[in-house]
């Protein structure tokens, strides 16, 4: 009977001398500690010197990567705000799916600065309006750098891709990546649509063995798991293919319900062999019939795709057969070989089809094979890079830097604008806030003057991860825009300054640090507005 | 069983507890007002966000929400206070009632019981108590009854006055920066729906990217749906029919069936038999001649082709919700038996265009032009799941509070103007009032006053000079007169647009004053022995 008041005064003494701004105060550092934690745990892998990371999982694999969002992904943070950073990473990253690490950074600095501001007595929603301004005004004033973009013109987006695939393990084979990434992206550009593009069509392909010199680019498809079947002598090589996609089986019947073949004696059994052998002659000869002379099989799960006896005959025919297709692959082939599947024998009518003009079993130049089908219709609107990689962490790593650099090329065909890179922006951006914060007066100034500052730790990490003295780099740096040369940044080449960094080709697509600059400003005006952490039930 | 001395023999179980009289009140007062204090600094455009996190193990413990919808917050708390269980109840009926208000509903009951609990100390009676805050509450509605406006329906003045309802409701969410932009695109929702009030026309899709600003009201309906490989992906002036059947293969549901044949021909057979089957039921939906077919559950291969073949637009695994809603947008009637071509024109929906679209990375199918127009989607855009729920939440309060208003169309001015004038109400009754109950009656008053106080002090604003300046302008005649929390000064709510719903004010005013009754009465609690659990 005496517990329950004691607790409920209890909780009535600490709502009673329940202190507001005490306790909100502090609920409120530990999220900005919490958060600055996580920026500063990836704050050494920006920029083209920037380092890589090891992460260890709960399985013991591996995975070295440079990739903000991939790294934040497997970090097991517990952390409620340390949580919503990552999600800004995710967010960059299906947004413009560069600068994931930007943008947590960015995010960082905003926060840290939030905590001075704090101090000062400043109310939370004063600061997140006045960053809110900010943001606003420094969108604006981003496109004061811009240069258009012209799809046309190839090297001005292959300098793009560059400048992204700097900071990867794979930026010494930009050279020959960067192409690349534009050529697949600019292929699959749908002229009724020319403002955004699909990158699930096209597709990475990931085999071991070789360097990652030996990537490319397939216009066409490669299968790396899925053979040409080699029984009974299959062919390997089909010229001017006729592909059919089928999704139905070339196997004994089956029925949906169980079934089972009751007989009496020998002669019985003979009897059903051979129905079974008419049974896959029949279905063999129609596909004959229809033309096609290769084969892909999507995989089933309820009874076998083929048997031996379906693919001797098919190999006496001279079709090759390839089985075990996945079921999500089906729309990327159909796009890519222009034909339509097939789910029913008496459905394989020649128009179904798609045309190749070469499928082949290749010997990669180890002992590893893939099979390529390739010279697709000129329609065709999707394509494979087939990636290589001495070994499983340089093979992922080269995937991602591939996506980074495809997601580059895409941000550019959704916004078509250029602006410098290496910390030209964010220097250009803070300098016009600050002037503009000289214009104000109250709260608002500072705040304006705050996100200013929180912008120069871009450039100013930039300048740290490359072994440069940061503060003499943002000061020169600082010192050169107010002389109006707002191209101005830190060149890795030469590691110094450069008067136009565009000389150098480093240019990054102003999506980027647009989505980056609001993705961070959101999240942190969030953060800023929380002042109490309720464990609830559910 | 004790027996030594003068104890009382025991009536409750072991573990059972009883307070009484004094005992109880406080133990009530105590929770009631500790919820109230938790919530109270998300009130107002300046009010703050809290985070839930769940506590217990297993993948619940990853899922956090940031929040400032009281509502949300009250509900997932985690309290054994009877009395605060109360106050948490009644913001529950305020969500579902009107949708908004659900944290003042919680506030003004807390402020109640705190005035209630200084005049039990000077020993008034509960009864007496409770009497007068019934005067009160009458007294207060009447006032907030009479400073209401309405405007005709169709006027324009009546839409800017949602415009700024929507304003003033989404002001204290996380998207007050851009709440002229969402205030309009909730107006133009909720007109859509032409007076009805069922929400599910209004659907709202969250996609991670982008920011805010890039989120957009689409006219049609948009289902988070593929369409089948093989089809075409543009289907002008659509027939649609919606089912819910089996497509993958018809099997007699009965454990254990099994065919006994003798031959593999005549398992060729029944296999053929079963796809014969099939096409039947395929040929069967081509009788009602649907230009799109959209099934709630998979499509097999096979007569996905059949359906294709025949030029028909397939959708398959739409779940029920999407299913639904394609239904009552399109105007189709959802079938799993298809025997009745003749019914087509009434079973088959009907859109002017179907296409597919693409929102992010993500590809959608949009249905434009539907039979009945009222149906519309907001897409909502935003750099985290977070955020987007919060978003979806704070637009969830809008359109409640606009179908509300679009309903009951009378509007108060906000920014504390109605809880100051029926404050003031209260204040003058107390004088005309004989007998104690007048002290309850000012009472009222006061806690009514404490909401702007309370809007005043999340703002860092000196809320005693304020409020002091705020009753002095509302004494002059100034009655549209209210909060300016922008500059922390007071201000003309007619020149500034701050509008709220009536019927919102209402509802929080009688909820709280009920809930505060409630437990003002209470003199006792019995809590029942816990069942016994296993530790874990």
């Amino acid at each position: 009977m005496s517990q329950a008041p004691q607790a409920g005064q209890q909780q009535a003494q600490k709502a009673s001398t329940f202190n507001k701004s005490e306790k909100t105060k502090d609920i409120r550092l530990t999220n900005i500690q919490a958060a600055k934690a996580v920026a500063d745990a990836i704050r050494t892998s920006l920029g083209p010197r920037g380092m890589d990371k090891m992460i260890q999982d709960a399985k013991g694999q591996v995975l070295i990567t440079n990739d903000g969002a991939t790294i934040l992904k497997q970090m097991d943070l517990v952390h409620p705000t340390a949580k919503m950073l990552v999600e800004i990473s995710n967010a960059q990253d299906v947004e413009a799916g560069d600068g994931t690490t930007s943008v947590v950074v960015f995010a960082g600095a905003l926060l840290k600065s939030c905590e001075v501001l704090l101090e000062k007595g400043i109310h939370p929603t004063t600061i997140s309006e006045g960053f809110q301004f900010a943001l606003e005004y420094a969108l604006t004033a981003l496109d004061e750098l811009k240069k258009p973009v012209d799809l046309e013109n190839k090297q001005q987006l292959i300098e793009c891709v560059q400048t992204a695939l700097s900071s990867k393990v794979v930026s010494s084979n930009s050279a020959q990546l960067a192409p690349l990434a534009v050529d697949a992206v600019l292929r699959i550009v749908d002229p009724e649509k020319p403002n955004n593009v699909d990158l699930r069509d096209i597709k990475i392909v990931k085999k071991l063995g070789g360097t990652i010199d030996d990537t490319e680019l397939v216009e066409g498809i490669v299968f790396s798991n899925q053979k040409a079947s080699q029984a009974a002598g299959g062919p390997q090589q089909i010229k001017n293919a006729k592909v059919a996609l089928l999704q139905f089986c070339l196997s004994a019947p089956k029925t949906d319900v169980e079934n089972s073949i009751a007989i009496k004696d020998y002669t019985e059994m003979d009897k059903i062999l051979k129905e079974e052998r008419k049974y896959i002659v029949d279905l063999v000869k129609k596909i004959v019939a229809s033309g096609a002379n290769v084969l892909l099989i999507q995989k089933s799960i309820l009874r076998d795709a083929v048997n031996d006896l379906s693919l001797h005959f098919l190999a006496k025919k001279g079709i090759m057969v390839v089985k075990d297709i996945e079921r999500e692959d089906v729309e990327f082939i159909s796009k890519t070989l222009c034909l339509v599947p097939v789910a029913h024998i008496d459905q394989l009518t020649p128009e179904k089809l798609g045309t190749a003009g070469l499928v082949e079993t290749v010997h990669l130049n180890d002992e590893s094979k893939v099979l390529r089908i390739t010279e697709v219709a000129a329609q065709s609107k999707a394509l494979t890079i087939l990636v290589r990689g001495s070994n499983q962490l340089v093979l992922d790593e080269a995937d991602r830097s591939i996506h980074d650099a495809l997601c580059v090329v895409r941000s550019l065909v959704k916004s078509k604008g250029l602006i410098p890179g290496g910390g030209a922006p964010e220097i250009h951006l803070s300098l016009r806030l600050t002037q503009m914060a000289n214009t104000l007066t109250g709260a608002k100034s500072m705040c304006v003057r705050a996100f200013a500052d929180a912008l120069e730790v871009i450039p100013y990490t930039l300048a740290e991860n490359a072994g440069l003295n940061p503060i003499n780099v943002v000061t020169e740096l600082r010192n050169r825009h107010l002389k109006s040369q707002k191209f101005a940044g830190i060149g890795m080449k030469k590691n110094n300054i450069v008067d136009d960094i565009t000389t150098e080709q480093v240019v990054q697509p102003i999506l980027v640090t647009r989505s980056a600059l609001s993705l961070a400003t959101e999240c942190v005006r969030m953060i800023l507005k929380i002042d109490d952490l309720v464990i609830s039930a559910r | 069983m004790d027996i030594v001395g003068n104890v009382l023999p025991q009536v409750l179980k072991d573990e059972a507890t009883e307070d009484k009289g004094e005992m109880a009140r406080l133990q009530s007062f105590v929770g009631a007002i500790a919820v109230a204090d938790l919530v109270k600094t998300t009130l107002g455009p300046k009010g703050m966000d809290k985070i839930l996190k769940p506590t217990g193990p297993g993948q619940e413990m990853s899922h956090i929400t940031v929040t400032n919808d009281g509502a949300t917050i009250l509900r997932s708390m985690y309290v054994e206070n009877p009395a605060a269980k109360i106050l948490i109840e009644i913001s529950k009926t305020q969500d579902e009632e009107v949708g908004d208000g659900t944290t003042t509903v919680a506030v003004l009951a807390g402020e109640l019981l705190r005035e209630g609990e200084k005049l039990i100390q000077k020993r008034i009676h509960p009864q007496h108590v409770i009497a007068g805050w019934r005067i009160a509450r009458d007294v207060a509605l009447k006032r907030l009854r009479e400073i209401s406006t309405e405007n005709d329906i169709n006027s324009q003045e009546f839409h800017d006055d949602l415009v700024k309802i929507a304003r003033t409701t989404l002001s204290s969410k996380l998207i007050t920066s851009d709440r002229d932009y969402f205030a309009d695109l909730c107006v133009n929702a909720v007109l859509r729906l032409k007076g009805s009030s069922n929400l599910d026309y209004i659907q709202i899709i969250k996609l991670p990217g982008g920011t805010i600003r890039d989120s957009y009201l689409d006219d049609g309906f948009i289902l988070k749906k593929q369409i089948t490989i093989g089809c075409k992906t543009r289907i002008e002036n659509a027939k649609i029919l919606v089912a819910n059947t089996a497509m993958d293969y018809d099997k007699i549901k009965i454990y254990g069936t099994k065919v006994k044949v003798n031959s593999m021909d005549k398992v060729a057979e029944i296999e053929a038999a079963e796809k014969e089957k099939m096409k039947h039921k395929v040929d069967k939906i081509l009788k009602y001649q649907p230009t799109v077919f959209v099934n709630r559950q998979l499509i097999y291969n096979y007569p996905e082709q059949l359906l294709a073949d025949a030029g028909i637009t397939v959708i398959e695994h739409a779940d029920f919700e999407g299913m639904e809603r394609v239904a009552a947008a399109t105007g189709a009637e959802i079938l799993s038996t298809f025997d009745a071509p003749e019914r087509s024109e009434q079973i088959l929906g009907h859109c002017d265009l179907i296409e597919e679209i693409m929102i992010g990375e993500e590809k959608m199918i949009k249905f434009s032009g539907c039979k009945k127009n009222e149906a519309c989607t907001i897409v909502l855009r935003g750099a985290s799941t977070h955020i987007l729920d919060e978003v979806d939440r704070s637009i969830h309060d809008a359109l409640c509070v606009l179908i509300t208003t679009v309903k009951n169309r009378r509007v108060v001015w906000g920014g504390g103007n109605s809880e100051m004038q029926m404050a003031a109400a209260c204040e003058e009754e107390a004088k005309k009032v004989q007998g104690k109950q007048a002290f309850a009656i000012e009472a009222f008053g006061r806690a009514l006053r404490q909401i702007p106080t309370i809007i005043c002090d999340n703002g860092g604003y000196d809320s005693a000079e304020l409020i002091q300046n705020f009753k002095v302008e509302l004494q002059k005649g100034n009655l549209t007169y209210g909060l300016n929390m922008t500059d922390g000064t007071i201000g003309n709510m007619s020149e500034l647009g701050v509008k709220e719903c009536l019927r919102v004010k209402e509802q929080a005013l009688l909820a709280a004053s009920e809930a505060a009754e409630l437990i003002m009465r209470v003199d006792n609690i019995v809590k029942c022995a816990p069942r016994k659990r296993e530790r874990a």
